[in-house]
């Protein structure tokens, strides 16, 4: 059938007007009338983007298989069935106002890179595969990438398939309601290594004129619970020297978390997302405040070192002001380091193509990131405008979206061809 | 103590009377309301006093003067209460007024003018959307429109006046001419600390502050919390937090110019979202008009420079604008005579708080004594006031009545 001629390969480009056909013809599944998409995971629209996905890749020659928590695997034979796939794909599901692309571009291009080395009859050494992860979003369900994390072990199906929807049905309930609870073991699907394209969903592609990201790792994430306790009292009788104002507490805390941010600049961010005074009113001195804080770095010691110093900062604030701050860390993912051999085989597929490229952190959580604990793994960004997403307004160009197939086309290559030993294993 | 025993008992009394068991809850034209008016209507009588409702469900209790139907001096504060609110707030100067009737009775005192003592039916505004509703009905300025204002039950004003058995048709009929008031005293709980630090069981008010109330609201640019570096943020809860330690600064460094950002909202609001809007509450008090006027333009150009600074885009919306009202000379004169007389100090302050006597002030001139409440507490079912202060406070009223009586016979 197909030849691995590398004077043919290295020239094979992606299909970007068909790429952007499917991303359009997908777009319309839950499609929302101000151009974005709301298809929850899950939901009768996810059913049917599924279905038109199964169908697509069987006309594409692919077998298709679903795993239990409902996540598809399009495979396409290499030459050594012996050799574990290259794996490579995202998310279909959207959040309730999302866009065109998160998610969408990584499974879409997927089927555009088995599409392409179909028209250029070309067989690769190791098998390929596109894979559809269930609930990447966490809208409907919590957690967010709930299957890849499975899939590398961090939950087992049981404890996946009993999560509830604000509704109350249950993961199990909702995948037999669209037909797709598989029957292959979640993670019994080897991958020898997987790449997922994806828009960047952040500004700085976009500002700096690049069109390709070669995605280093994920940076960790701490999420903190903060109350502050102070005194409630009246508005009008209470001089300002004997208040113990809870939201006084709050907006200086607000600011030194930006500064303590900015001191690791440019990596590091620190976000104060939700804040709410409890039994507000206009004529109260606020007496207790509830609030969050987001803080991510790629450097696990710089989360360290900020999260002293947000503790240090409480510690003062409270004490000159005579009122409590508890802030109570709830979460901490660690950074996750993707692997450097497949990152170099982007950078080296990017670099090939000739697209101005730059190393990059993804600032937000993906299936890669998951992945990457147990499968050699590496992402590609392309530039999104204005670093906008899940809104409906998202968008990214059909030039851009068409060099990361390109890129991603690339990158696939190199992996399933690489002599055996090359392949990186874990 | 002659007067505090007695005022304790029906402070007690009236707190039993609450919408919610193991509360004190009284709102307008309730239940409650009603069954605390039978109470104090009851206790105006024993004192002498004849006693009509008006239309809008004030209290009037009322001794004759030697010319019948003359102008009155008037005594008075209100019934209702904030929900789950203290006994002070209130019933203590209509109580301790009608304590004064008792006491010039027993020592057979008759004074060269009437004597009312008022029970305004609303000052805290829980019910319905707007405050004072008792003493600007009783002053002749209450907004007709207010009747169609609904309450959290869909009930409007007027609704519920007919359902109370008032008639809102005749709510003019409530307004006293300035002709018929000689002058409105009104004892009160401090609500703040000022007696208590300097420690003084009262205090003579100078004037109640004038209060501007605003909305500000910050539009700036939701992002991911992950994706958007900390220089391209336009983060509109980080400028919120500049403007209300802008509010702080402003405020803190002026005598009983009081700001409090007592609102806040962050939009979105989600953990990993950068808030792209946020919107809060001004409540802006002095006791001098150009004072507060002065921090408010300070205030406005900060956060406007704030927001600048920040690339959010700035809006104000002004809600509410109610200017001081001071204190009538020639009464907080009696007031301070009368304080002096118990061997005191005099402690002059501003009202922080909003009172009857603002809305009485279109028709009367009007002055306030103070009682110390412990911790500055109130609206709360903390809120306290002693015996003792109680005593003294009751004595210095009912001195200044007497007072104001020997002034009228000179």
């Amino acid at each position: 059938m197909a030849e691995t001629n590398p004077s043919k390969t290295h020239n094979l480009r992606a299909n970007g007007a068909r790429l952007w056909a499917t991303i359009l013809e997908t777009a319309a599944f839950g499609g929302t009338p101000a151009g974005g998409i709301n298809r929850l995971t899950l939901s009768a629209e996810d059913g049917r983007v599924r279905d038109w996905f199964r169908e697509a890749c069987e006309a594409a020659g692919l077998t298709v298989s679903v795993d239990a928590l409902g996540t598809q695997y399009a495979l396409r034979p290499g030459r050594d069935m012996s050799r574990k796939p290259v794996a490579f794909g995202s998310h279909l599901d959207t959040q309730p106002t999302g866009g065109k692309f998160d998610g969408v571009l990584g499974v879409l291009a997927g089927l555009e890179v088995m599409r392409s080395l179909n028209d250029a009859g070309l067989e690769t050494e190791a098998p390929l595969m596109v894979v559809n992860w269930t609930n990447e979003e966490g809208s409907r369900f919590a957690p967010a990438m709930m299957a890849s994390a499975a899939y590398a072990g961090e939950f087992t199906t049981v404890e996946i398939l009993a999560k509830r929807d604000a509704a109350g049905i249950t993961v199990a309930e909702a995948l037999d309601a669209i037909g797709y609870r598989g029957a292959e073991d979640v993670g019994a699907r080897k991958i020898g290594a997987f790449v997922e394209l994806h828009i960047e969903q952040g500004p700085i592609l976009e500002a700096e004129g690049k069109t390709i990201g070669v995605v280093e790792g994920g940076q960790g994430i701490m999420w903190f619970d903060g109350l502050i306790t102070g005194f409630e009292s009246h508005a009008g009788t209470t001089p300002m020297p004997r208040r113990r104002d809870a939201l006084l507490a709050l907006s200086e805390f607000a600011l030194a978390a930006e500064r303590i941010a900015l001191g690791h600049a440019p990596s590091a961010v620190a976000t104060i997302g939700e804040a709410q005074i409890l039994a507000p009113s206009r004529n109260v001195v606020p007496g207790r405040v509830a609030f969050t804080v987001d803080v991510r770095d790629p450097s696990s010691s710089t989360l360290d070192a900020m999260e002293a110093s947000l503790n240090e900062a409480a510690t003062e604030i409270a004490e000159r002001r005579r009122l409590e701050i508890a802030l109570t860390r709830i979460w901490r993912k660690e950074p996750v380091p993707f692997d450097p051999a497949i990152v170099a085989a982007v950078d080296e597929a990017a670099e090939s193509l000739g697209h101005a490229r730059r190393r990059i952190i993804s600032g937000a959580g993906h299936d890669a990131c998951n992945l990457a604990a147990t499968v050699p793994t590496a992402m590609i960004f392309v530039p999104c405008k204005d670093g906008v997403s899940h809104n409906e307004s998202e968008s990214a160009t059909p030039g851009d979206c068409a060099a990361g197939a390109d890129v991603l086309l690339q990158t696939v290559l190199r992996l399933a061809n690489a002599p055996r030993a090359e392949q990186p294993a874990r | 103590m002659i007067f505090a025993p007695g005022i304790q008992e029906r402070l007690d009394a009236l707190a039993a009377i609450t919408a919610e068991p193991g509360a004190i809850t009284r709102l307008y034209l309730t239940p409650e309301q009603a069954r605390a008016e039978v109470l104090v209507a009851g206790w105006m009588r024993e004192a002498g006093m004849t006693v009509r409702q008006d239309a809008i469900g004030n209290l009037i209790g009322r001794i004759e003067g030697p010319e019948p139907g003359g102008p009155a001096l008037v005594v008075g504060s209100h019934l209702d209460t904030v929900r789950n609110a203290g006994r002070y707030d209130g019933p203590l100067g209509v109580i301790t007024g009608i304590a004064c009737v008792e006491a010039l009775a027993r020592d057979g005192i008759r004074l060269p003018h009437a004597l009312e003592v008022v029970a305004f039916a609303d000052e805290e505004g829980v019910r319905f959307p707007a405050t004072l509703t008792g003493s600007r009905a009783f002053a002749g300025h209450l907004d007709p429109a207010l009747l169609d204002a609904a309450d959290a039950d869909g009930t409007t004003l007027a609704a519920a006046m007919r359902d109370y058995g008032l008639d809102p048709s005749t709510i003019a009929t409530a307004a006293r001419r300035p002709d018929e008031i000689l002058g409105y005293l009104e004892l009160h709980i401090e609500q703040g600390p000022m007696l208590e630090t300097a420690d003084l069981p009262v205090g003579v008010v100078t004037a109640i502050s004038g209060a501007s109330r605003l909305e500000f609201t910050l539009t700036g640019e939701a992002g991911h919390a992950g994706t958007v570096a900390m220089s391209a943020r336009r983060d509109a809860l980080a400028g919120a937090a500049e403007c209300v330690l802008a509010v702080e600064a402003r405020c803190s460094g002026e005598a009983h110019l009081v700001g409090t950002v007592g609102r806040i909202e962050a939009l979105p609001g989600a953990v990993n979202t950068i808030p792209g809007l946020a919107r809060f509450s001004l409540d802006l008090r002095a006791p001098d008009d150009a004072q507060r006027r002065a921090a408010l333009a300070d205030i406005r150009a900060a956060c406007k420079s704030i927001a600048d600074r920040r690339h959010l885009d700035l809006g104000i919306r002004l809600l509410h604008e109610a200017e001081a009202v001071p204190a009538d000379l020639v009464l907080t004169a009696l007031i301070r005579d009368a304080v002096t007389a118990e061997g005191l100090p005099i402690l002059a302050l501003p009202s922080g708080a909003g009172h009857d006597g603002m809305a009485v002030a279109a028709v009367a001139p009007i002055a306030m004594l103070f009682v110390r409440c412990r911790n500055g507490i109130s609206h709360n079912p903390a809120e306290f006031a002693s015996l003792p202060d109680i005593e003294t406070g009751a004595r210095v009223l009912f001195a200044t009545i007497n007072g104001f009586g020997a002034r009228s016979r000179v």
